[in-house]
């Protein structure tokens, strides 16, 4: 048995931690001990092993990717490729109801509120490159129902449904994913502009929260069961009738469905 | 001590300077990166710790504290985005999948075959703090008083975490019938 402070030296020395009087206790140590010797022999092969391995490279345009999404502060030389940070948490946090002027139930009218004041700032038409935190909501906003997609495939299931609210299309995404898979809904080719994303309840933590746009694609990168909803506007221009969605999932499988958008476009 | 370019670089990026942010993104992506890989054993959910990490570390430039590394607090910061990620994994999986994933994929092939995966076995069958305490020793190459700045814990307890973590690992290679 090697006893505590013979361990302790042990590490100690394979770290390259040890004192020239440290160093010299050990040597003494490990003369004296076969399975001290032996201990030694093993966790400096270990750690040998681990640091032998090689560096893994990171997947090609992570860099790029990160570097599209950071805003620095002040002036910048590359203004054009900031992504607008779009929390609508905040404004969730500061909108009052009354300003919305919609007849509607108070989630929705909280809902469709800080949407409204979403696009007033004009940060949610820009669908270049932003990134974005679901908002909880635990009052779903309800309308009148446009279509539904019905979706039943190898590691994946649910359904996606639009709905129409005054000027918003929600898209409410019920899905299954057994694998963590990307959701890409294309915004822009649906002449549609971007109000945000709710998550169905404030104490579901087991998704990830956050979001992407660029590309005029709204992105959702997750796994397992999920309820959100996708606000989107008409962008005043001519609307396509129908928004694309897909779901690629890391096995190489790709769904792909429309859904139809109502025609409250220009 | 402070890195005196990092923090030249981190004050150009507080100015607004987008080469400055390029250099230290450019320094950092891939230790950053591979850090996060050995705490989550998964190349995808590194990728996300590691942009995670990044946006959080800028989004929050105004509370880096100069005194310190920035290699340390990008460090601290890629730690804990990838311990949420594990918290966020788990409660998508039934308790009897591992964590790392199934098919090592051509991403793996560069790897040491076998004992790379036994390894990574092994470190995923540790507590997350001795994984991180191995992973930040180990494979970021971190003195015990970097690990203790990163972690903010006394450089007692990372001895104690790493020497422990350290013979769990081993005994577990060793029962797996790897020679060491």
């Amino acid at each position: 048995m090697v006893n505590e402070r013979t361990v302790y030296l042990i590490n100690a020395g394979i770290d390259g931690e040890l004192g020239p009087q440290e160093r010299a206790e050990l040597d003494t140590l490990l003369d004296a001990s076969a399975e001290a010797r032996m201990l030694q022999a093993e966790l400096r092969r270990l750690a040998t092993v681990m640091e032998s391995l090689p560096e893994r490279e990171p997947p090609a345009g992570l860099a790029e990717r990160i570097l599209d999404r950071i805003r620095l502060p002040g002036p910048s030389r590359h203004a054009a490729a900031h992504s607008p940070r779009f929390s609508l948490g905040g404004l969730f946090a500061s909108f009052q109801p009354a300003q919305a002027g919609l007849a509607f139930a108070a989630g929705l009218l909280v809902t469709v509120g800080f949407y409204e004041t979403a696009l007033r700032d004009g940060g949610s038409d820009d669908l270049s490159n932003m990134v974005g935190t679901m908002v909880a909501n635990s009052t779903p906003t309800v309308g009148e129902l446009q279509g539904t997609l019905t979706i039943a495939q190898p590691g994946l299931s649910g359904t996606v449904f639009t709905s129409e609210v005054g000027d918003f299309v929600v898209m409410n995404f019920n899905l299954d994913l057994a694998q963590r898979s990307e959701i890409l809904i294309d915004v822009a080719a649906a002449g549609m502009s971007f109000g945000g994303v709710a998550r169905a309840s404030a104490d579901d933590n087991s998704i990830d929260e956050r979001y992407e746009v660029s590309g005029g694609k709204l992105r959702v990168v997750n796994q397992g069961r999920q309820q959100f909803q996708v606000f989107l506007r008409h962008a005043g221009g001519v609307s396509a009738g129908v928004i694309d969605i897909e779901v690629n999932q890391p096995d190489g499988s790709v769904f792909r469905g429309s859904l139809p958008i109502g025609g409250s476009g220009a | 001590m402070v890195n005196s370019r990092d923090h030249a670089l981190v004050e150009r990026c507080r100015k607004g300077d987008r080469k400055a942010l390029e250099a230290l993104v450019g320094e950092y992506e891939k230790p950053v990166y591979n850090a996060a890989y050995r705490i989550l054993g998964n190349p995808e959910d590194a990728a996300d710790a590691t942009q995670a990490a990044f946006l959080k570390a800028f989004e929050n430039l105004d509370r880096y504290d100069p005194r310190y590394k920035f290699f340390s607090w990008i460090y601290r910061i890629a730690v804990n985005e990838s311990i949420n990620q594990l918290k966020r994994i788990r409660k998508q999986q039934p308790l009897d999948e591992g964590e790392i994933a199934d098919d090592p994929g051509p991403d793996d092939e560069f790897e040491a075959g076998h004992l790379s995966r036994e390894i990574q076995e092994g470190l995923m069958s540790l507590s997350e703090d001795y994984r991180t305490v191995i992973v930040l020793r180990h494979f970021s190459d971190c003195s015990y008083r970097q690990i203790s700045e990163i972690l903010e814990i006394p450089e007692k307890t990372v001895k104690s975490r790493l020497y422990s973590a350290r013979q769990l690992m081993k005994d577990q290679l060793v029962a797996n019938g790897i020679f060491l």
